[in-house]
């Protein structure tokens, strides 16, 4: 069972350790991240998603996108806070692990 | 450097390289790293503007990174299968590698990481290497006239990226999504290895290099205890993994003695047992004569190690301790927090790659000096024992035979001298930080003067091991550096350094000869020096030293003075 929560923080950590200490964001399921206001850019999206996609597959050896150009237009985007990237990642993986030709350790 | 405690490194790369900067920014840096990126994609523009935003502020470094295919037209060429005459590649390395050489003139050192292709990319497989219209075989080309171009330089450093992507693996090193969707030319992992290179070539550049390996023996040296089943006993080569790994360990810390590094012993052992192990065991790599000192015995380790640093004269900031016992390890950690204790596999088949992996040993020079090392400690114990049978401290003196040579700064003493001047903490004056390209330009401004000394006695050659400098303005003259190794003061030394700069001052018609102690948390040997034995007279304020050079500063009696490359 990939625990979701840990995955997206440890993202979120690493990501953090490319910022100058003083940008720095603390981490919880309200913290926003791409939206107005939020923490993180552009270039710390495209990170953002890199980082959750090799988690994602170095945890559960599914490969899931989450660079679709049609979700990152959406206007409530999964990218806007911690809880829902986390919910996001979460279906994706359900969604990937019903598929017949992800197995594991792909 | 710019004289504030921030170092300002700007990056100018063909593709995104916000991830580098980003962990060059890590605050655990000293002294902190501010990392600026140049705009993306113009490369030649920022080599050859300077007069662009992104060179307004104070840049102290320049790392230039880019992908061959975007900076050689002839190599761009190649990748779509074209045949373009290695010549022309050349040609274009040749006009990339003048733009990087006037660039470094800008700066006080530039990092060029070598030219990578993504590991996908399968080139002309089987004849990759071969073909001379290779990828494989133009890329090594390519890389290796680069690097011959800029080996005469001195403030130039060539690094190995391809190293970076191998501790990556090719998943995480070259993402095609990273660069479609951000311009992001490697991963994570890439950009983080290369943030972890240049901080300990900064490091390293700061004089901040380890130069002590401090080591345990039992499970650490070789497996088993010495004390139980003497030297047969112990687990060292033979055909045993375990056994082979330890040989293997040693091979690599007698390749760090080799390049420099001292070794030392500190181990809870009964010193006969250990050092008859280290004599007589016929596959032992690792001699007595290779260590520069040992505290074999069942004291505190903290202690021992406080004694043997002491006993080198170095610093604790300049040790690292190895020891399998993770209490030892917890211990001095506690105990000596300068001391860099790494964590240590429980694995012994690791131990060799635990080593290996240590980036605390980078230097920007490896001179003479360094691959001499350990004889010299040799010697010095060999010093000290006479000076224990010396009835006077005057009678040691002049059984020693000192001989100190002076020469003026030039090409050939440069190199040593910068590393000197960066990394001497105790017995200097200024602490001045300057970088080989920065001395070498003020040693020849009007009115600046750069000595270095050279000093041996009887037991053996110290080599270069003090720098002193003169600014001459108005009729006196200002003492600006005064610096002496660990290795050599204590000795007479520092009097004979300074009767060389009265001699010099003299010679050029001046009255006065000035100098100021700026104090730091590690040079109070120096001040100490200044007040009780330099014969110069203190000032108010405790830290501003004159000399009236009406009258001769005396050369010590019994130390031979060279003076005829001093001009």
């Amino acid at each position: 069972m990939t625990d979701v929560d840990a995955l997206v923080r440890s993202a979120l950590e690493e990501l953090n350790l490319q910022l100058p200490p003083e940008q720095r964001f603390p981490i919880g399921p309200d913290t926003s991240l791409f939206a107005p206001g939020g923490h993180i850019d552009s270039f710390g999206l495209v990170n953002l998603i890199l980082l959750l996609e090799e988690r994602v597959f170095d945890s559960s050896g599914l490969e899931i996108t989450l660079s679709d150009d049609r979700i990152l237009a959406e206007p409530e985007s999964p990218f806007r806070d911690v809880r829902s990237l986390t919910e996001h990642v979460r279906e994706l993986i359900d969604r990937r692990s019903l598929q017949p030709d992800q197995g594991q350790g792909a | 450097m710019t004289g504030s405690e921030t170092v300002h490194i700007l990056i100018v790369s063909d593709f995104n390289a916000q991830g580098l900067a980003g962990y060059l920014h890590d605050g655990s840096s000293t002294p902190r790293l501010e990392a600026r990126l140049a705009p993306f994609g113009q490369v030649i523009q920022s080599l050859t503007d300077f007069s662009l935003p992104c060179w307004q502020p104070p840049t102290d470094y320049l790392v230039v990174w880019t992908q061959p295919q975007r900076v050689l037209r002839s190599f761009n060429a190649l990748l779509d299968f074209e045949r373009p005459p290695i010549e022309s590649v050349l040609e274009e390395v040749d006009s990339y590698t003048r733009l990087l050489l006037q660039a470094a003139q800008r700066v006080q050192a530039l990092f060029v990481p070598n030219w990578v292709v993504s590991a996908y990319n399968r080139g002309l497989s089987l004849l990759d290497l071969k073909n001379d219209y290779g990828i494989a075989n133009v890329l090594l080309r390519a890389n290796l006239r680069l690097v011959d171009n800029l080996k005469e330089s001195r403030n130039i450093f060539v690094l190995n990226a391809q190293r970076w992507m191998e501790l990556a693996g090719a998943r995480n090193a070259h993402n095609p999504k990273l660069w479609y969707m951000g311009k992001i030319g490697f991963g994570n992992d890439v950009f983080k290895e290369a943030a972890r290179d240049l901080r300990a070539a900064l490091q390293g550049m700061a004089g901040g290099a380890r130069k002590l390996v401090l080591l345990d023996l039992d499970e650490t040296l070789w497996g088993g205890i010495v004390g139980d089943g003497g030297w047969e006993g112990i687990r060292l080569g033979g055909h045993d993994a375990t056994g082979e790994a330890f040989v293997d360990f040693q091979t690599a810390l007698k390749a760090l003695k080799n390049r420099g590094v001292l070794l030392g012993i500190v181990s809870k052992n009964e010193e006969e047992i250990a050092l008859e192990a280290l004599s007589r065991h016929p596959e032992m790599v690792l001699r007595p004569a290779d260590f520069a000192g040992w505290r074999i015995n069942w004291r505190d380790k903290v202690a021992n190690i406080r004694d043997l640093v002491q006993e080198l004269n170095l610093g604790l900031q300049s040790a690292v301790f190895i020891d399998d016992n993770q209490v030892e390890r917890s211990r001095v950690r506690e105990a000596l927090p300068e001391v860099l204790v790494p964590d240590w596999p429980e694995d012994r088949l690791l131990y060799r790659k635990a080593l290996l992996d240590l980036d605390c040993f980078d230097t920007p020079s490896i001179t003479e000096e360094d691959l001499e090392r350990t004889r010299l400690y040799a010697a010095e114990r060999r010093r000290v024992a006479v000076r224990d049978e010396a009835q006077t401290f005057e009678d040691w003196l002049r059984t020693l035979e000192t001989r100190v040579k002076v020469e003026r700064l030039n090409a050939s003493n440069l190199p040593r001298g910068a590393q000197l001047l960066n990394k001497t903490n105790q017995m200097n004056l200024s602490t001045r930080r300057l970088s080989e390209a920065e001395l070498s330009a003020w040693a020849g401004d009007d009115g600046h003067y750069v000595w270095t000394y050279r000093v041996a006695d009887k037991f053996g050659d110290a080599g270069l091991t003090g720098i002193a400098s003169l600014e001459v303005d108005q009729g006196s003259a200002t003492v600006v550096d005064f610096l002496l190794s660990c290795r050599v003061i204590g000795r007479r030394v520092e009097e004979t350094v300074l009767h060389h700069l009265a001699l010099a001052a003299r010679q050029l018609g001046l009255r006065q000869l000035t100098a100021r102690y700026v104090p730091t948390p590690k040079n109070k040997v120096c001040l100490a020096f200044w007040r009780e034995r330099s014969g110069f007279e203190a000032g108010a304020d405790g830290a501003t030293f004159r000399f009236n050079l009406e009258t001769p500063f005396p050369l010590p009696e019994a130390i031979e003075l060279d003076v005829k490359d001093a001009g």
